[in-house]
């Protein structure tokens, strides 16, 4: 009788540390709130030329004279004036970003979702998009956000990220490319504006993609996808 | 770019628009505009092409292709003459009256040799619908004097027993690919090879024109851009640690077992309160 009121404050400041554990875990553990709101890319930049290599299906070349007569060009394969050659991105880095990350090229898998890299420490570049630097058109770089055996990817901290936070991609060639953050969202998978993020025309820009939101064990994939946007910093 | 788009076709319109004016017989017999290109496939012959009466393209060298043009829909009446003809007194090389062009299409008009070597035009109607993520969109299309063909992709048959004057069509993944034309059911590359640059949402239209005959057979390649799509999805997580649902239950462990220790902590305080 003498020793039960000790064992009951014991057990009662146990339980208390427990509980206090356990909550606040809960508590770190929530998704930060929405910073910003994702908006559709934005207009493309002014351009004074009419006849764009990437316009659209014919609809947009005006007659070159004025008058009844067409230009007319040389239509041999080959004869077609080259695409502008793109210069890949390499690296990735900036707030809530560790270290530099390596940017390599993806496509899209047979079931037409965008490639990632096999291990979480890269992030994939869509190649078929915009690349950083671009005059126009949104950039895409996504990374699992976590791996088997690697523990958190590289894009893991950017749902952490807040708007006006820095992030700069280095280019195969050198060169540096600013932008700060615009937005950082979590969208479940189903609502994921895919034309919009991967759009090749508007304002230039850069988009992040990581899964976020809640695991679902019996489909083995999050609910939902983080989603950065940033603009180029003036 | 949507907006782009409009200016543009009201400009390239204004022309057409004076020269309906002076020629009624330009104007349109129906309500909006189709996207047309021409394209000179017959060897030897530089021409004038006219349009109900009208001069649409003066000195058109074979093997090459228009810039598209914004025309009024409707019929129209085409006449190819050799070129620097003075067409009230000349014949045409190749008439095709009531050409249908309708409201909303993308076509190509082809002057091209019939299997017999007959000069004729043809238009066909392109397919300006989105092409998935990753892949290009080719379509061949046989408008040469020679019998029918195959079109092999990197040497694999990917298009076959082709005939004037039809087309086939394919969707491949984006990339470079080495294309010839062989006679159908043979290894007998009758045109090529050539390097064709299927580039990721876009789809490429390739004519097969010429005479085997004269031993002028060639190839002449149409891009269509910005036909592209997005992926649809972005898988991008493996193992769950980042799930945000399991501590709701660390949530309602660490309340319960506060609850609990509350309730110990009072009723160890009671029997305190009831031994005093």
């Amino acid at each position: 009788m003498t020793g039960s009121p000790r064992r009951s404050a014991l057990s009662a400041a146990g339980l208390a540390v427990v509980g206090v554990a356990l909550t606040s875990w809960w508590g770190l553990s929530q998704p930060p709130p929405d910073a910003g709101a994702l908006a559709p890319a934005g207009a493309p930049p002014a351009t004074t030329t009419t006849l764009d290599a990437g316009a659209s299906p014919g609809a947009t070349a005006p007659v070159a004279v004025p008058g009844p007569v067409l230009a007319a060009r040389d239509a041999s394969p080959g004869a077609a004036p080259a695409a502008t050659p793109v210069v890949a991105p390499a690296v990735l880095r900036g707030h809530e970003v560790p270290g530099d990350v390596a940017l390599l090229p993806v496509g899209v898998s047979d079931a037409g979702a965008m490639e990632l890299p096999r291990s979480g420490r890269d992030v994939g570049w869509y190649r078929f998009g915009a690349a950083p630097g671009d005059p126009r058109g949104s950039a895409v770089l996504a990374g699992h956000v976590d791996t088997l055996g690697e523990g958190p990817g590289a894009l893991a901290g950017t749902t952490r990220l807040e708007v006006g936070d820095p992030l700069q991609v280095e280019r195969a060639d050198g060169s540096l490319v600013d932008y700060a953050v615009s937005a950082r969202v979590l969208v479940g998978k189903d609502e994921l504006p895919t034309a919009d993020l991967f759009t090749r025309s508007g304002a230039p820009r850069l988009v992040l993609i990581t899964c976020g939101g809640d695991w679902r064990e019996d489909v083995r994939s999050y609910d939902a996808n983080v989603v950065v946007t940033a603009e180029p910093a003036p | 770019m949507r907006r782009r788009t409009a200016a543009a076709t009201t400009a390239a319109l204004i022309p057409f628009a004076l020269m309906a004016a002076a020629a009624p017989a330009l104007a349109a017999t129906s309500s909006g505009t189709a996207t047309v290109s021409v394209l000179h496939g017959v060897p030897g012959l530089d021409v004038d092409v006219y349009a109900n009466g009208e001069e649409l393209i003066a000195g058109f060298t074979p093997g090459t292709l228009t810039d598209p043009l914004q025309l009024p829909a409707g019929e129209y009446d085409l006449a190819v003459y050799p070129a620097g003809s003075d067409v009230s007194s000349t014949e045409p090389a190749i008439k095709a009256d009531d050409v249908a062009v309708p409201a909303g299409a993308n076509a190509t008009v082809v002057a091209h040799l019939e299997e017999d070597g007959t000069p004729v035009l043809t238009p066909f109607v392109n397919d300006t619908s989105s092409v998935d993520a990753g892949k290009a969109g080719l379509t061949v299309r046989h408008t040469a004097a020679a019998p029918a063909v195959d079109v092999r992709a990197d040497g694999t048959a990917a298009l076959e027993g082709l005939t004037n004057p039809n087309e086939a069509s394919a969707v491949v993944d984006a990339g470079t690919i080495s294309a010839d034309v062989t006679l159908a059911g043979t290894d007998t590359v009758a045109i090529g090879p050539a390097d064709l640059d299927l580039a990721e949402g876009t789809r490429t239209i390739v004519y097969a024109y010429g005479s085997a005959e004269d031993e002028t057979l060639a190839l002449a390649v149409q891009k269509l851009d910005d036909l592209g799509s997005a992926p649809g999805s972005v898988p991008s997580g493996l193992v769950g640690s980042a799930d945000t649902a399991a501590p709701a239950l660390a949530l309602a462990a660490g309340g319960s077992a506060l609850l609990a220790a509350a309730v110990i902590g009072l009723r160890a305080r009671r029997r305190v309160g009831a031994q005093s």
